[in-house]
């Protein structure tokens, strides 16, 4: 009897567990995945970035540094036609 | 009786804790692509768990190699970006001051049997004798009658210093840079070659027509 009684109940523990495991996630599973999906693209955005970065900003430095000497020759050439000129008697 | 129920209890907890306690190694998640973790939809939620915070961990580990690398570039364009507003915004106040400058007009230094109509009338200025008024205008504080004007006096012209002069008939270099709207000083006629050597490869010989570029990078000028 006593037997019996432990079977039902050991096969009644066993369907709750597979009915639990049944159920799918719970929503504060949900959003941890999405949160740990969001944080893990924006930090690939970011480090794409940075490779991006590295790869182009060696040249553009270069450009902007061409551009700041040109600058300073145009400037000057102002500033003596400016003098030429009688500015800033 | 009771070990039985004790190992069906330990079953029951161990199948329950199935999924929710496994952990996965890099090697396992990066067998998985992105397109079959989302097609898990709301399966294997852990699973897809671990592998977004492993793609993160990855992720993070490559920031924290290129950033060393890469903000002293950031900060390199950064500087240069601020020297080049600063440049460009001091180059458009000085144009400013030069347009006021080039536009203030040009001293003309009278000479015997001048009056304003013959001044306004010649190439270089009007090259129309109506125009007189416009330097009687510019000179209202010192010539208090239009119809006496004195050699030896000076007069402003309102016209612009030019940028390229066309030759007429009768001109010459040293002439050309004698006019106040050139250079007012007909020994800077070199300048006036150099700047126009493309055209002219004699300096004793130029044409009525050609237009000579007037560069005014380090004139002296006259004024």
């Amino acid at each position: 009897m006593l037997k019996k009684r432990a079977i039902w109940l050991v096969l009644g523990l066993l369907s709750v567990t597979l009915l639990v495991s049944a159920c799918g996630p719970s929503a504060a599973q949900l959003a941890a995945r999405d949160a740990a999906r969001s944080a893990a693209l924006a930090a690939e955005a970011m480090a794409d970035n940075m490779e991006a970065d590295l790869a182009n900003l060696p040249g553009e430095i270069v450009e902007k540094e061409a551009q700041v000497a040109a600058l300073e020759a145009e400037l000057a050439e102002l500033q003596a036609e400016y003098y030429a000129l009688g500015g800033g008697r | 009786m009771k070990r039985t129920v004790l190992l069906a209890l330990m079953l029951c907890l161990g199948l329950a804790s199935t999924g929710l306690a496994k952990t996965y190694t890099a090697e396992e998640l990066s067998g998985y692509s992105q397109a079959e973790i989302e097609a898990m939809g709301n399966s294997n939620i852990n699973l897809q768990i671990a592998y977004w915070e492993w793609r993160k961990a990855v992720a993070d580990e490559r920031i924290a190699d290129l950033e060393p690398q890469v903000t002293p570039l950031r900060d390199r364009v950064d500087e240069l970006d601020a020297r080049i507003s600063e440049l460009m915004s001091q180059i458009n106040a000085l144009e400013a001051e030069l347009n006021q400058l080039r536009n203030a007009g040009v001293i003309h230094n009278i000479v015997e049997g001048e009056c304003l109509w013959t001044i306004a009338s010649y190439h270089y200025y009007y090259g129309d004798g109506s125009q007189w008024p416009l330097i009687y205008e510019r000179n209202r504080d010192t010539i208090s009658d239009p119809d006496l004007i004195y050699a030896g006096h000076t007069l402003w012209v309102p016209v612009p210093l030019r940028s390229s002069y066309t030759v007429v008939e009768g001109d010459y270099l040293g002439k050309i840079a004698g006019y106040a709207v050139i250079y007012g000083d007909r020994g800077m006629w070199p300048q006036l070659y150099e700047a126009n050597r493309n055209i002219i490869s004699d300096p004793n010989l130029i044409y009525p027509g050609q237009v000579l570029t007037v560069s005014r990078t380090g004139v002296g000028g006259s004024r």
